[in-house]
């Protein structure tokens, strides 16, 4: 995935065109090879780690011309007092998480799931933090 | 300069099956790809795998992702003491008018 990641992010992007080619790679993200890691050789087991990955991008581009008014306009090619200009921009981002290990050993194939613990305990204290907000809220109002 | 293949597609791809321990392991995606004309974003997790042993029998074991599952049950707790906290509130607010 960070392979990937270098790969979208890293590159100038020079006209919509390559811009197009960009956004097809980003969608090859959606196959399967993008989320199983290869298989790896541990003592007799081989692990094969499955991760969610998630990616974004867009690009854009603008421009525009125009000339100051009441300016006489005395070489078309080259009109004095008017200007032309372009530009664009994009961006991205992405992110992986590991999902699970899947264990290939003699005895048979289990799955292992992975807990992320930081995940779940900032999702328990946000939880717990709108609940006190929420007890609070009625309890000012029960009272007035 | 608008491109026709806009919108949500949702996508379940099976991926190239490997020989492991002598069995062939095939993974299996779920990918959900929204294209507007000027981006895209992909979110692709891993779905399953498929286990096909030398005697011809298969087996799919689903791969469930824990973290994203207890997110989504400590969010609806929270949601549900949020909807049970206000109603039991208006019911008192009615009793004491």
């Amino acid at each position: 995935m960070s392979e990937r990641d270098s790969e979208f992010f890293g590159t100038a992007v020079e006209n919509w065109d390559q811009g197009l080619d960009l956004m097809e790679r980003l969608v090859s993200v959606a196959d399967p090879s993008a989320v199983f890691a290869e298989p790896v050789q541990v003592g007799d087991r081989t692990i094969i780690t499955a991760s969610e990955a998630s990616i974004g991008l867009g690009f854009g581009y603008g421009f525009g011309g125009g000339g100051a008014p009441g300016t006489e306009v005395e070489n078309e090619e080259h009109p004095e007092g008017s200007g032309y200009g372009g530009g664009g921009g994009g961006g991205g981002g992405g992110s992986a998480r590991p999902v699970a290990a899947i264990i290939v050993e003699p005895q048979g194939v289990r799955v292992e799931p992975i807990v992320d613990v930081t995940k779940l305990g900032l999702a328990f204290l946000t939880a717990l933090a709108s609940m006190f907000v929420m007890a609070g809220k009625i309890r000012k109002a029960t009272k007035g | 300069m608008f491109r026709a293949n806009t919108g949500l597609q949702r996508q379940r791809a099976l991926g190239t099956p490997r020989r492991v321990e002598g069995l062939t392991v095939t993974p299996e995606s779920q990918a959900l790809v929204f294209r507007w004309p000027r981006g895209a974003w992909v979110w692709n997790r891993p779905a399953a795998i498929r286990v096909e042993r030398d005697d011809g029998t298969t087996e799919r074991l689903p791969i469930v992702d824990v973290t994203r599952i207890s997110q989504w049950v400590l969010g609806g707790l929270a949601a549900l003491f949020a909807v049970v906290s206000l109603g039991l509130t208006v019911r008192n607010l009615k009793e004491r008018s």
